[in-house]
């Protein structure tokens, strides 16, 4: 196990402290659902241009995270600030929420989701959704309910990262997916990824395939926080990747 | 209002097979009456049997507003609606205005429909019974019960509306939750309505018999040649109604919680 307070929380450390921005700032977060502590006192604050890895097994609170921020779970204590904001109509046309699950209408084709999306988001970035439809070799024809699991989680990626979201939240996009769709989604996060006015936060347990990816990792555990901190710094600290890390936390 | 439009057309697309199904329904009931017509079966008992799918269809628009609500949840796009940056009042209105739409195209169908399947007997009894009465007078007149019918549907709707959301905020007992709020809220509408009736009432009652050219029916069809409609009790439950939609709206877009 490891101590929390021991390791240097992102965005309050030294390192370009003086320039950060935080995107997201939680205090206290706690959710029950019935007697179940889905999230507890759950604090941190995500500085502007970084991807954060949300750690743990299934039932440690990390949809639930993803889904307060994003609005659609209001939580009992704490405090969400997206900007300052609390999350709102407001803070829904700055982030992006990608869930676990098919969220999108079974009768749409993939070219009238994307008009969908479209009409919503200020921020919506037609070049890139094309850009994006073509590298994950989605036909913008087929309806919704003909694609395979891994074709809508392609899918639901585009309609996350065709936007000009400053924070940007996925629900496991790998969970139950096949290996080819895994390493396109992986592959596509990275190549939209610019770093600049925009933030990301993964859930996931599949690290091995992610962990190249973060630049921040925070370990949850039936609701609280177990550890977080850098992810190249606890490589460092503790002589191995991410994924052992991982394995060693949840062992 | 771009994304209004969007938000219709997402609704109407679910609209469009109860819309096909029932418009359908209501050709094949007309044809099978003519059919009875033709065998003998009295005229008032075909004319009463005609109007039986209008009976119903005030609660197959309640049931439609819970089943176009209950489909978000089951079929987890309620997601992608919370998550849009829209107020409450655009997902809820676009819904209404869905249902109103396919209430319109039914009826629609059941009335042109009529029209052409029973207009021979219809021409006739016009001449025989209704002297001096133009089909034209009919139409037109259908036509105002028609906006007239839109508001009653509309505000079933809207109770339907308000039950479904306020059962998914409280979260338990979800039938139980929507049929109370179903219950409070006729009593809010009807409270509400007789506490503001003298503040309307300073307001002129609507003269239906003008509206409706009631003058042109004969004596023996009509008991009284003024037909008064009080606005005064009505605007207070109108009044209600639009709380009603705006609370329901306030509610999914503030408190609803996906799952």
């Amino acid at each position: 196990m490891f101590d929390r307070s021991s390791q240097t929380l992102p965005g309050t450390g030294e390192r370009g402290m003086a320039s950060k921005r935080y995107v997201l700032e939680i205090d206290g977060l706690s959710k029950r659902y019935g007697r179940v502590e889905a999230l507890d006192d759950v604090s941190l604050q995500l500085p502007m241009g970084e991807i954060w890895g949300v750690l743990g097994p299934n039932g440690s609170g990390k949809s639930t995270l993803l889904k307060c921020i994003a609005g659609l779970v209001k939580p009992d204590e704490g405090s969400i600030r997206i900007n300052g904001l609390s999350p709102s109509r407001a803070t829904k046309s700055v982030v992006a929420f990608v869930p676990e699950i098919n969220t999108m209408y079974r009768w749409m084709t993939v070219a009238e989701v994307m008009s969908f999306a479209a009409a919503f988001y200020q921020d919506w970035s037609k070049e890139r959704a094309q850009e994006l439809m073509e590298f994950m070799r989605l036909e913008p024809g087929k309806k919704v309910g003909s694609l395979s699991k891994g074709m809508r989680a392609r899918l639901r990626l585009i309609l996350g990262m065709a936007r000009d979201a400053q924070l940007v939240l996925l629900d496991e996009p790998l969970s139950g997916i096949d290996p080819a769709s895994r390493d396109r989604i992986v592959e596509g996060i990275a190549r939209q990824f610019d770093g600049e006015g925009r933030s990301i936060v993964l859930s996931t347990h599949a690290v091995d395939e992610t962990e190249r990816l973060f630049d921040t990792v925070m370990f949850l555990r039936d609701g609280h926080i177990e550890l977080i901190g850098n992810a190249e710094e606890l490589r460092i600290q503790r002589g191995k990747s991410i994924n052992d890390l991982f394995k060693e936390v949840y062992a | 209002m771009k994304a209004f439009g969007r938000l219709l057309w997402k609704d109407l697309e679910l609209s469009r097979l109860p819309m096909l199904i029932n418009g359908v329904a209501a050709i094949l009931w007309q044809l099978f009456l003519r059919t009875r017509l033709q065998q003998g079966w009295p005229a008032e008992a075909v004319a009463a049997l005609l109007f039986l799918p209008m009976a119903f269809l005030p609660l197959w628009f309640v049931w439609q507003t819970y089943q176009s609500l209950r489909t978000e949840w089951r079929e987890d796009t309620i997601y992608t609606l919370l998550a849009l940056p829209v107020p409450g009042w655009k997902i809820t209105l676009s819904k209404l205005t869905a249902l109103l739409i396919e209430y319109t195209v039914v009826v629609g169908i059941w009335a042109l429909g009529g029209l052409v399947i029973y207009w021979s007997p219809l021409s006739t009894l016009v001449a025989e019974l209704f002297q001096g009465i133009t089909l034209s007078w009919f139409i037109r007149n259908g036509f105002l019960l028609y906006l007239m019918s839109l508001g009653v549907f509309a505000s079933f709707i809207i109770y339907m509306q308000v039950a479904y959301i306020t059962a998914k905020v409280v979260g338990r007992f979800h039938g139980l939750v929507l049929l109370w709020v179903l219950l409070l809220q006729g009593w809010v509408v009807d409270t509400v309505g007789t506490v503001l009736q003298p503040v309307f009432a300073w307001l002129p009652s609507i003269p239906l018999h003008r509206l409706f050219n009631l003058d042109q029916v004969p004596r023996a069809f009509m008991d009284s040649s003024q037909v008064l409609w009080d606005l005064s009790g009505s605007i207070g439950s109108w009044l209600a109604f639009a709380g009603l939609f705006f609370l329901g709206a306030w509610l999914l877009e503030n408190f609803v919680e996906v799952n």
